[in-house]
């Protein structure tokens, strides 16, 4: 009888997947997500097998990416460090995000002293080095991918917690959070179930540049040898495995590939990031010509002058 | 007494990225010297565009078709829309021949200058004059036009304005260069009534003293019949009557005038009888068809009115109606009473 | 029922609201405006009161402090919930719930007032679910009922908020209201966003619901000719202060605060052309922060004595002596204007 309106998330899955950047992003996405499930399948190698009669081979059409100084296939290694590398920054960012999103809430929403407290807080963790932040808890903590994770979470939520705290308190002055407090609702609902769902678009797109950031970040550790311990492949341990000047010179394949691989991935994470945006947000466009107007129709009479001070 | 501004079949599109939109047809004004012109109508009629296209101030997208536009300049005609839009000669008649005021005061000032030097500027921008005679006369002015203190107010910035006051120091950029013509584009909408009837003294006082030309772009009725002496009423990019203010608000002849007046209460009115509302929402400008702008709303409509486009027709001394339903008298029929309950 | 006349609904005494003024580097508290200095006011049931003045009189925050959406400095609120009146400014949650099913706020602007991400429909069945209607049968019902009391057809609640104009989604806000049977609206400058054919239809549309459901509603606007036509009685307001209470017939001829008259005489109006009373006002008001201490109007009062600047007037009965006249001012009789 009555009828029923596409709905939000439909609206938006066709845009988006209208939107080119972003289903290119996705795509990119997609195709090494699954080849790092099935590293093994794909490369026809076992990551972890040693193989002494064929060390350091040049790529080759057995080996795609040719073989490390112990013999393990490098293309195996690439997909199947992927998995770690991926793990680490999804979850790192995710968790980060939760985080961030829900004292940003909270603290944009309530105003007041728990507002000041994290505020503060979130000064003094940012004021800081991340990486020599990183560094203290690596000590403390130890390596792994967990312990990782979770470094990069609690050093990593204040972007995300700034993010959110603003735009709540812009949002908490909206005429229709003012009526849903003239109805009685709790605060509890009108932030999770109102202001939050409005602020989605920005938590979304910090999610995808946070995990890219994050799995950068998990291949500068490891390069230094701090992050996840090496006898776990990941991208930045197979780049770490390239520190020495003679790889560097003459077996190049051991570090192009996994570097190659790290920048397909972020630039697939980073476009699919681009494509939310502007499907989550179709405003974000417009916004700054409107604001400008009465000072351009202004400048407009007069003419462009000199600016005589 | 000779015009000094004629618009004569304007017509003006938007290009957006749906296609095209035809924002004014065929708008046909005359503004003799020295008078009082109000162009009523509600939001998205034309009435700012108009005004824009007045000064060749339209936004990028927007461009003037056909027709022209015609400002008199101590008797030399010319063709405001045959100029280039930001060239010399355009540039010589905005703010020195022809003054605007706008309703944001806020966004129109510039906050990082002080307010006596941004009035002055329009007046180094077309004069030849000192910086310090120009201080001396915006100071004049500034007292003239009712701001206290006028010498400390000039140093001051916009944010230590009142929105009155800064309105005032609109007026004051609009009118330093003593311009023929002012276009003030709701200038006193986002003002109190107290300031509003201050503000509008004060154009009138310009008008009768100065002998200066005000075209006022307003949506309130009740304004304009306090200060109009022409008034155009304007319906989706249509002038669709047009007169002086006894002919347009005493006996108003298209049915959407008569709506627009009626809808409004006066201080005065019978509180037992409801207020005339139009039916519907405003058509947007894209889904406007051959005929009769309004009949999609109004109570008289006959299929003929959907058929053709509307002439202007003419009665009495000037008063002219775009309705073709009005006999010879300029009367509307009677509705049957059901029609009018409706 | 003459009892119900005669005690108010609702009950505003003596309301104070200051908002502190912060300076310097401590943030320390140098100043206080005073955005409510003592008003007083009774709502009565199946009554409209109009609430006018000019921006920064206050309206909007004694709006606020009805609705109970921030509390006053100073002052009484009492409601009458059935068995006399009682304290509303303190309420635990579940006696606000209780409040606000009662006690109802419309907003000015209607492009911000619904949650752009929710249906409309959803956005009306939640605020009834948080009233405990349980059953959704009967939630339907009365948001039908609601639609219907507004011209809306139900069909439409299926859209999001931006699918409709200003006028559609002012009435649906209206509607939302009255889907919970509140006894008393509040309605903060709901028609000033909108064009005057689309204002028009509001203002019929608020005095049929009135008429039919005998619902009180307070009604702020700073437009005088449509606060006349929709109220029964009048409150004027300047710089945080009632300065007369009125009934709407009275207005314009028998104004009596000279405020009131100056007031009337700005409003442009095609029929009273050279009939009003005249009081021009120079200035402009004074900033809440350093407030004249005497009667608020006094700085710019073209009738003010001495004893303006330090008293206080409080609200007596106008010299009219007219039942529910009343005006706080210190001039004996009213003045006649120009």
């Amino acid at each position: 009888m009555i009828e029923k309106p596409p709905s939000t998330a439909k609206l938006m899955i066709s845009n988006f997947v209208r939107n080119t950047t972003g289903m290119i992003g996705l795509a990119i996405v997609f195709l090494v997500v699954t080849s790092s499930i099935f590293a093994v399948q794909i490369s026809g190698y076992d990551p972890n097998m040693f193989d002494g009669a064929n060390t350091s081979l040049p790529p080759s059409t057995t080996h795609l990416m040719g073989t490390d100084q112990l013999g393990q296939d490098v293309f195996s290694r690439v997909l199947y460090g992927g998995r770690n590398s991926i793990l680490i920054g999804v979850l790192a960012s995710f968790l980060g995000n939760l985080i961030g999103t829900v004292l940003g809430a909270i603290a944009g929403y309530v105003r007041g002293k728990f507002d000041t407290i994290l505020i503060r807080l979130s000064e003094l963790v940012m004021t800081f080095p991340q990486l020599v932040l990183v560094l203290i808890f690596v000590t403390f903590l130890g390596q792994g991918v967990a312990n990782v994770i979770f470094i990069f979470a609690i050093t990593g939520w204040m972007t995300t917690f700034r993010l959110v705290r603003s735009e709540f308190m812009s949002l908490r002055e909206e005429a229709f959070v003012e009526a849903d407090r003239a109805f009685g609702f709790s605060s509890k609902r009108i932030i999770f179930r109102h202001l939050l769902p409005n602020t989605m678009s920005p938590i979304v797109v910090a999610f995808t540049i946070n995990t890219a950031i994050y799995i950068i970040a998990e291949a500068g550790l490891s390069f230094l040898g701090l992050g996840v311990p090496v006898t776990t492949p990941t991208w930045g341990n197979l780049l770490a495995a390239a520190q020495a000047p003679v790889v560097v010179e003459q077996y190049w394949w051991l570090w192009v590939f996994p570097a190659a691989a790290i920048v397909v991935f972020v630039t697939g994470v980073n476009f699919i990031g681009d494509g939310l945006r502007d499907v989550l947000d179709p405003r974000s466009r417009t916004q700054v010509k409107e604001a400008s107007f009465g000072s351009t129709l202004k400048q407009k009479i007069f003419g462009s002058r000199k600016r005589n001070a | 007494m000779s015009n000094i501004l004629e618009l004569k079949d304007v017509n003006v599109t938007f290009n957006v990225e749906a296609g095209q939109l035809h924002i004014l047809r065929d708008v046909s004004l005359e503004v003799p010297k020295g008078s009082f012109l109000c162009v009523v109508g509600e939001s998205g009629c034309g009435k700012s565009v108009t005004a824009q296209a007045i000064v060749q101030l339209l936004p990028d997208n927007g461009k003037v078709e056909s027709g022209s536009i015609n400002f008199y300049d101590q008797g030399e005609k010319l063709e405001i829309n045959k100029l280039e839009k930001f060239g010399s000669r355009m540039r010589g008649l905005r703010g020195a021949k022809i003054g605007m005021i706008f309703q944001d005061t806020l966004s129109s000032l510039n906050p990082a200058h002080r307010v006596g030097r941004q009035v002055a500027e329009s007046l180094l921008q077309h004069m030849d004059i000192s910086k310090d005679e120009a201080k001396t006369k915006v100071i004049e002015l500034f007292k003239k036009l009712g701001i206290p203190d006028p010498e400390r107010r000039y140093e001051a910035y916009p944010h230590e304005f009142s929105g009155g006051m800064r309105q005032r120091v609109m007026i004051a950029i609009a009118t330093v260069c003593e311009p023929d013509l002012v276009i003030a584009d709701e200038p006193t909408t986002a003002l109190d009534v107290t300031i509003q009837a201050q503000i509008m003294t004060l154009l009138k006082d310009l008008q009768k003293s100065a002998g200066k030309t005000f075209i006022l772009i307003t949506h309130n009725m009740a304004l304009v019949s306090e200060v109009a002496d022409h008034v155009a009423v304007m319906y989706l990019g249509r002038v669709v009557e047009y007169g002086n203010v006894n002919q347009v608000l005493r006996n108003p002849r298209h049915p959407y005038t008569q709506a627009l007046l009626q809808s409004v209460p006066s201080l005065a009115a019978d509180k037992n009888i409801e207020l005339k509302t139009v039916d519907g929402q405003t058509p947007s400008p894209a889904d406007v068809t051959k005929g009769c702008e309004f009949a999609g709303r109004c109570p008289f409509v006959t299929d003929a009115c959907r058929e053709q486009v509307i002439p202007l027709l003419s009665f009495g001394e000037k008063h002219q109606v775009r309705c073709i339903r009005l006999d010879e008298k300029g009367n509307l029929p009677k509705l049957s009473k059901a029609a009018a309950n409706d | 029922m003459t009892s119900k006349k005669t005690t108010p609904l609702y009950q505003a005494k003596s309301i104070k609201k200051y908002f502190p003024v912060t300076g310097g580097i401590l943030r320390r508290t140098i100043g206080q405006v005073k955005a409510l200095d003592g008003v007083d006011l009774d709502i009565y049931r199946g009554e409209t009161i109009s609430v006018i003045g000019e921006s920064g009189c206050g309206k909007t925050t004694l709006g606020r402090m009805l609705a109970v959406l921030q509390k006053p400095t100073d002052g009484e609120l009492t409601f009458d919930f059935g068995d006399g009146l009682q304290d509303v400014a303190h309420l635990d949650r579940g006696e606000e719930l209780a409040f606000r099913k009662k006690v109802q706020m419309i907003f000015q602007d209607p492009y911000t007032s619904f949650n752009p991400r929710q249906r409309v429909g959803v956005a009306m069945d939640e605020v009834l679910q948080v009233h405990g209607v349980k059953d959704p049968e009967e939630r339907f019902s009365r948001i039908k009922e609601a639609c219907e009391m507004v011209n809306m057809r139900v069909e439409y609640l299926q859209r999001y908020p931006h699918e409709f104009s200003g006028g559609q989604r002012q009435r649906l806000a209206i509607a939302r209201c009255l889907a919970v049977k509140p006894e008393l609206i509040i309605a903060d400058e709901i028609v000033s966003a909108l064009d005057v054919s689309i204002q028009a239809q509001i203002v019929n549309l608020l005095r049929k619901i009135q008429k039919e459901t005998g619902l009180s509603f307070v009604f702020i606007t700073h437009d005088v000719a449509v606060a006349r036509y929709v109220g029964h009685r009048i409150a004027v307001m300047y710089l945080g202060s009632v300065v007369e209470i009125l009934p709407a017939e009275a207005l314009p001829e028998n104004a009596e605060h000279p405020y009131t008259i100056a007031l009337l005489s700005a409003v442009p109006d095609m029929n009273l052309q050279g009939k009003k009373k005249q009081i021009a006002l120079q200035g402009e008001v004074p900033s809440p922060i350093d407030a004249p201490s005497g009667c608020a109007f006094s700085t710019r009062c073209p009738y003010v004595m001495d004893i303006c600047k330090t008293t206080r007037p409080t609200l007596r009965i106008a010299a009219d002596g007219k039942a529910g006249h009343q005006v706080a001012c210190h001039l004996e009789t009213p003045p006649t204007g120009e």
